[in-house]
């Protein structure tokens, strides 16, 4: 499964009762993501991914929606294998 | 005499009408305009005869708006009513029916959320902060709905004052033990008492900005907003996505100049582990206080050695009492020291432990922590029974009835008569600072038809006070965790919900066939 649909999948099941959730979804703005949703995504993409999330990653702006983090891990997985 | 918690506010608005009392993300409500605000929110609840005796709910996310509906609803002569803005809707409705509610403040969203649980609203006459065309006819609603717009345009006029220092000023409610969160009832005289203490205790001037972080329905708000109304202070709201990022919530601290910072213990952790804290200089921050739970040493030295400047304080106290010991931790910690003490008594109250038949426990035994004095509950809404199991007889006072508060709260006296905490007389257990009843969670396990039996455990964890573990016992095979996850998140707040679930066959029992939970936590728990 791809990431994108894996987060989608975590965060509906483990965060987001009864309202449904796309990669679009604000999740911040929406409430759906809250400290201790922030933590368990950032350790299930790590642990799915093998690609630790910085500090200085862990920002709003990097959060917004399941796009948007999926483009951070994009993002942080390419610099890692020295793409770009 | 200041008896009713926003006498402060209007003695400030006299003093002081343009200096900011309340900021959000997108405002600045000057001492005036919340003066103002808030009075014309009471006459328009007056004029549809919500007042003394009533309760008005506040659903809604944390705006200057909230503070605005707590100091309006007050002057009315109601008790406002916190509800977590992140409860499912059921939950936050059984709590709004529970005290009967006769008005809310909220935004059309969260209405929307509540959604078929309106129905269960009988009390419910009016919706502050609501457009009638942002809401669906669908929507079954008897309720007048008024926006804040119109409210705004109340010419300002004298409101008779309604109410004594014994009344009801809020409902906190908190977890139950029997399945349902319960209410704790705070008067305006407990609210002052414990105000004026950390005023006064704390310095606090017109000068200082204290944060508020934690949520409204969580008392440690209590401190911030009403403090810096009785010192003309500023109270600066964490905007809900600051405090999500601990990076964000680091440059708010240093922008936003925070003199007075208080939260839990929790959220100093994630700061220090997360919100690179080293890289900026707090020169204004002055006073860190803490309280809800154990702040692990090792982490309060980190979070001391990067605010240099600032006296740190360990405060200690149910929602039942608010603040009642607190604790200023010196600087120069002893290097063994593993735990700090919650400290003396506040001014104006009284604490002492007690043992099992309600003897004085002398200094290095442990007993139970009792308080006594004005900031105590009123009681627990509607329990009748709960309240005389925790408000009981002062066993050291024959001569007369006088009634303190039993903590629940293991504790042990030192030499210096300072206290520390030792541990909990039941299933209570604190994680990020919210109280839980294992019961409550297990309770809602039960409702699930698949469960026929459920424990609920608390492993400690450093960061966090603890994490919740369900230990399940199916009554018929094909139900998954992510089912029961699911049927917890709808029912439960997200810091309630079991973080892992596992199944077994069958509970070990005790000898009197209760559940064994030391054997279950060394079974599951404490792999």
């Amino acid at each position: 499964m791809a990431l994108k649909d894996a987060l989608v999948h975590y965060i509906q099941e483990n965060m987001a009762a009864g309202t449904a959730i796309d990669e679009s979804t604000p999740l911040i703005d929406r409430g759906i993501i809250d400290s201790m949703g922030l933590m368990q995504v950032i350790m299930f993409i790590e642990e799915k991914t093998g690609i630790r999330i910085p500090d200085d990653e862990v920002l709003p702006d990097n959060f917004q929606t399941v796009g948007s983090i999926e483009a951070l891990v994009d993002r942080l997985g390419k610099s890692r294998s020295g793409g770009r | 005499m200041a008896y009713l918690l926003w006498h402060d506010l209007r003695a400030q608005a006299e003093r002081q009408p343009n200096r900011p009392a309340v900021t959000d993300r997108e405002t600045v409500l000057t001492y005036g305009e919340l003066d103002r605000a808030s009075t014309q929110l009471a006459m328009f609840l007056r004029r549809n005869g919500i007042g003394r005796g009533d309760r008005v709910g506040i659903f809604s996310p944390k705006s200057h708006r909230s503070v605005v509906a707590m100091l309006g609803i007050s002057k009315a002569g109601a008790a406002y009513v916190p509800v977590d803005p992140h409860a499912p809707p059921a939950r936050a409705a059984y709590i709004l029916g529970d005290c009967a509610v006769r008005g809310l403040v909220t935004t059309p969203q969260k209405l929307l959320e509540l959604g078929p649980e309106l129905a269960q609203l009988s009390a419910l006459e009016l919706c502050v902060g609501v457009d009638k065309n942002a809401v669906p006819g669908s929507l079954a609603i008897g309720a007048q709905l008024q926006d804040w717009p119109a409210i705004g345009e109340i010419a300002e006029a004298a409101l008779p004052e309604d109410g004594i220092e014994s009344d009801p000023a809020y409902l906190l409610y908190t977890s139950g033990s029997t399945g349902h969160p319960k209410g704790v009832i705070l008067s305006h005289r407990h609210a002052i008492t414990f105000v004026h203490w950390g005023a006064t205790t704390f310095n606090v001037t017109a000068e200082d900005r204290l944060s508020n972080h934690a949520p409204l329905h969580f008392d440690l708000s209590v401190f911030d907003i009403y403090v810096a109304l009785r010192a003309g202070a500023r109270v600066e709201i964490v905007p809900e996505a600051t405090a999500l990022f601990p990076i964000e919530l680091t440059r708010w601290i240093a922008r936003k100049e925070i003199s007075i910072w208080y939260s839990v213990p929790s959220a100093l952790t994630r700061l220090l582990l997360h919100g690179k804290l080293t890289a900026l200089e707090f020169p204004r921050l002055r006073s860190v206080l803490f309280a809800g739970e154990v702040f692990p040493v090792k982490y309060l030295r980190g979070v001391m050695d990067c605010f240099r400047g600032a006296s740190f304080y360990n405060l200690y106290g149910p929602t039942e009492t608010n603040v009642c010991t607190y604790y200023p931790v010196p600087r120069d910690l002893p290097a063994d020291a593993s735990a700090i003490p919650i400290g003396l008594a506040c001014a104006n109250t009284d604490v002492f432990a007690l043992d099992g038949d309600g003897r004085p426990v002398p200094a290095g035994e442990e007993g139970e922590l009792y308080v006594r004095g004005p900031a105590l509950l009123s009681g627990y809404w509607g329990q009748a029974e709960k309240t005389r199991e925790m408000l009981v007889r002062n066993p050291l006072q024959p001569a007369y009835p006088e009634w303190i508060y039993r903590t629940g709260d293991l504790v042990r006296m030192d030499k210096q008569g300072q206290y520390w905490f030792v541990g909990r007389r039941d299933h209570m257990v604190k994680s990020r600072g919210y109280r839980i009843e294992l019961g409550e969670v297990e309770q809602v396990l039960y409702q699930h038809a698949g469960v026929k039996e459920a424990v609920v455990l608390a492993i400690p964890d450093e960061e966090i006070g603890a994490r919740l573990e369900a230990v399940i016992v199916l009554s018929t095979p094909g139900t998954t965790a992510a089912d029961l996850t699911t049927f917890c998140l709808a029912r439960l707040p997200r810091y309630m919900v079991p973080e892992t679930l596992q199944f077994t066959t069958e509970l070990p029992k005790t000898s009197t066939g209760k559940i064994d939970r030391i054997g279950l936590s060394a079974q599951f728990g404490l792999r």
